[in-house]
């Protein structure tokens, strides 16, 4: 899997994701860093630099060399040339003037024997002007440590001190230096310090002639230590070793006169002597080992001749390179762990900058994991980057909305749940109180029922005995009498109407009057009713007119009795409260569904200030209990229409009469209905 | 009531079922007048009583009574073979037309209400008579 898979499939923080991209590329970083500076160009620079600086060291060294040599040997060419010490020579060759080779010799012998002894010789030789000479050449020359000149023969004319033989005539350096020739030894021990020391031995010339020589013993670590060979020690080695390969001057004296086999090498290599500067090390066995870096430079000294032929000498150095490259391995490690510690540094850096970027953002998470967790009250307090701020910012226009509309919530869920109990409560309530008032109807209803039952009873015994009286069937009245017992029948009558409208108005009032909706003949019913208080207006002297509307339907649906009510009620009223003159009762057809009954009379009339009230219940004008009123006859009248979904209107004036017009809704129906009607039990 | 022409009920003989006395002697008069032979009986459990002397050809049957009332006393009739077939005319103060409804649908066979007419309290019992059917 990737890394921007895992970015994506992972629910890393901020932090972890930085560090899961910075930290691979920093461990790169890291790798790479390292390998550079194992194979990087500061690796070989700094090896060229060092091979540079060894070649230098070397050329310098043997530039050096060459002339710190050639000072030593012409401070001994000097002290040759010295006047006293040639003179010693020269006064010593003098005793053997004249004398033959054999004479010659005897004498040396003879010479040889007395500085053996001890004698005057030997005395002479160390006190005389030209040992004294010597003795300050010492002293001023440090690294000679003896210095010797003897005569022609061989026999020694001054000496700087200690134990010597006197004849040299056999020694290699008196062979070579009366010949004229500079003499240079191999590094030797010194016979009681074991220190390695070489020969020098030079020619005395006095007048052009050679009168003797001159041999001083030089301790070759002195011109090591003055030449600065041993400051390498340590990290390589510095030699000077001469034509012939052999080490002659070298920091260890063990292996000074030691024939130095990679020096022979670059010998061979070179044709036979090493002329040229370099660090051509091929073939050596040194460039095999890679961490020594070997350069040589050759002695060169033009004073040095004719005494010394120093050329062929080389000054050979030697660096341990390893030991160079240590610190530079060292550097490289301290590197690596630099490197490693940097990463790490940034790595933890990163981590910083990531929690410090990435603060602000959990900050905000906590607040609003806390705002998540309920606590709608919760703001955030947006700090740090603009970013965040910007996001707390709209998280607090968020969650304000969000408090504020759960607080509405709230407030509705309170309300609705107040409203509900409001409702629950009210509809208890309104149960209990229909039923408390239903049962209050019911008992409304039958104390009405029992009213009405208990005040008929005795009415029945009361119009009873009236009637048998009047009706003559329990013997006669006088005239007196007669008008009593109608008075009586009259007011028993007109109870027995109170209570008949009564209880009718107390059943509509309770709803317990039920419209019964049958199809009926209207016409019939209108004739009806009209023949039934015709004989009371003929009493009254009235003349009752009828007029039917010919489009009037016969069948309608509809309450028979209550139409019948309304019809009897609005009539007699008229011939009630009419004295002499004319009823008319008047249907119309309006519309196919509503049809007017108008009863018009001449009688006393309403005053309008009545005319509002006297469809109320008792509120019958004046004189209506005299003409046999109830004063709930128009009310139920009202009542009875508007059931019907009818409407009344009265017009009145007073003393020409009023017109009660009622309208009131039809349905027609057809012939069949007409005859089951006709038919049916509804004529019952 | 112009004319005296009086119904004449003479074979008749009517048991009057009434808790008020004054309302059994009105009726009693009346019936009397035409010509009809009356019983009275001052409650249901009375009438009954009376029954096992007396065949009436109609019973009026006042419906609220002390101690047995019009219905009670109208299930014992009908429920009896003998009383069965004897018409029954309720005349009750109860003067609603639920009232009336009830009744007839309860089987009585006629109907009238309290206070009833005394002059035409005769022939609307004899109306009553005449329609029902086994009474012929």
């Amino acid at each position: 899997m990737n890394l921007p898979a895992l970015l994506q499939t992972n629910r890393w923080s901020i932090s972890t994701r930085f560090l899961a991209v910075i930290a691979p590329v920093l461990v790169i970083i890291g790798i790479l860093t390292s390998l550079w500076s194992f194979v990087g160009p500061t690796t070989q620079l700094y090896r060229q630099q060092i091979v540079d600086q060894t070649t230098q060291l070397s050329n310098l060294g043997g530039q050096k060399a060459g002339i710190f040599l050639a000072y030593k040997l012409n401070a001994l060419r000097e002290m040759s040339a010295d006047s006293a010490i040639a003179a010693a020579a020269v006064a010593s060759n003098a005793g053997y003037a004249g004398l033959s080779e054999a004479e010659a010799t005897a004498r040396l012998n003879e010479r040889e024997a007395e500085w053996e002894r001890g004698g005057a010789l030997l005395n002479s030789v160390r006190n005389n002007p030209a040992s004294v000479r010597l003795q300050g050449f010492l002293e001023s020359n440090p690294g000679y440590t003896e210095v010797l000149v003897t005569d022609r023969y061989g026999g020694v004319v001054a000496t700087s001190g200690g134990e010597q033989d006197y004849i040299d005539s056999d020694e290699a350096w008196f062979m070579e230096a009366i010949t004229g020739v500079a003499y240079l030894s191999a590094p030797e021990p010194h016979e009681i310090t074991g220190e390695p020391m070489i020969a020098i031995g030079l020619p005395i010339v006095s007048n052009g002639e050679i009168v003797g020589a001159i041999q001083a013993s030089y301790a070759i670590m002195a011109l090591a230590d003055q030449l600065g060979v041993p400051q390498l020690r340590g990290f390589g080695i510095q030699r000077i070793i001469d034509p012939e390969g052999k080490i002659i001057v070298s920091p260890l004296p063990e292996e000074l006169d030691q024939v130095y086999a990679p020096a022979l090498a670059v010998m061979e290599a070179q044709g036979g002597a090493i002329t040229e500067a370099g660090a051509n090390l091929e073939g050596t066995g040194l460039s095999d080992n890679r961490s020594v870096v070997a350069s040589y430079g050759a002695v060169v000294s033009e004073g040095l001749a004719p005494l010394i032929d120093a050329e062929g000498l080389v000054w050979w150095v030697e660096v341990d390179s390893s030991l160079y490259f240590g610190p530079l391995n060292q550097n490289r490690t301290s590197s690596v762990v630099s490197t490693v510690g940097a990463m790490l540094v940034l790595l933890m850096l990163v981590l910083f900058v990531a929690r410090y970027a990435t603060r602000d953002v959990y900050l905000l998470v906590r607040d609003v994991e806390a705002f998540a967790k309920g606590d709608l009250s919760k703001r955030v307090s947006p700090k740090g980057s603009r970013e965040v701020q910007d996001l707390g910012t709209a998280f607090n226009g968020m969650a304000e909305q969000i408090e504020t509309d759960f607080h509405k919530l709230q407030e509705s869920e309170h309300l609705s749940r107040v409203q509900n109990e409001t409702l629950i409560k009210g509809n208890r309530e309104l149960a209990i109180a229909r039923r408390q008032a239903e049962a209050a109807n019911k008992l409304k209803s039958q104390f009405l029922a029992t009213m009405s039952h208990e005040l008929r009873t005795p009415l029945n015994a009361i119009i009873g005995y009236t009637q048998l009286q009047l009706a003559g069937m329990v013997g006669d009245l006088n005239d007196e009498l007669r008008g009593f017992q109608e008075r009586i029948f009259v007011n028993a009558q007109h109870l027995l109407h109170l209570i008949n409208d009564v209880l009718d108005l107390s059943k509509i009032e309770s709803g317990r009057l039920d419209l019964i909706e049958r199809p009926y003949n209207l016409r019939d019913c209108i004739d009806e009713v009209f023949t039934q208080n015709r004989v009371l207006a003929e009493n009254k002297g009235l003349k009752l007119n009828l007029k039917v509307d010919e489009r009037l339907p016969e069948i309608v649906i509809g309450d028979r009795g209550r139409v019948k009510q309304v019809l009897i009620n609005l009539l007699s009223n008229s011939i009630k409260f009419t004295d002499a003159g004319t009823i008319t009762v008047e249907t119309t057809l309006q519309d196919n569904n509503t049809w007017r009954l108008a009863v018009t009379d001449t009688g006393i009339g309403i005053p309008s200030h009545l005319q509002q009230t006297i469809f109320d219940e008792f509120r019958q004008a004046d004189e209506g209990f005299e003409r046999g009123g109830t004063g709930l006859g128009l009310a139920i009248v009202r009542r009875l229409v508007l059931m019907m979904d009818g409407s009344i209107r009265l017009s009145s004036e007073v003393g020409t009469g009023s017109t009660f017009a009622v309208t009131l809704p039809m349905v027609q129906t057809a012939l069949e209905d007409a005859e089951w009607a006709t038919n049916g039990v509804v004529e019952a | 009531m112009t004319t005296k022409q009086v119904l004449n009920v003479t074979d008749w003989i009517v048991l009057v079922v009434d808790d008020m006395p004054d309302n059994l002697v009105v009726a009693q008069l009346a019936l009397k007048y035409h010509g009809a032979q009356v019983f009275t009986a001052t409650n249901g459990q009375e009438g009954l009583d009376l029954l096992q002397q007396v065949q009436p050809t109609v019973i009026l049957l006042d419906i609220r009574m002390p101690t047995m009332d019009g219905w009670q006393m109208f299930e014992i009739l009908r429920g009896s073979p003998e009383t069965r077939d004897i018409p029954v005319i309720a005349v009750t103060a109860y003067a609603m037309d639920t009232d009336k409804e009830r009744i007839l649908a309860a089987g009585f066979d006629g109907y009238l209400a309290k206070p009833f007419n005394v002059v035409t309290f005769v022939s609307e019992i004899a109306d009553a008579l005449s329609s029902v059917p086994h009474s012929g």
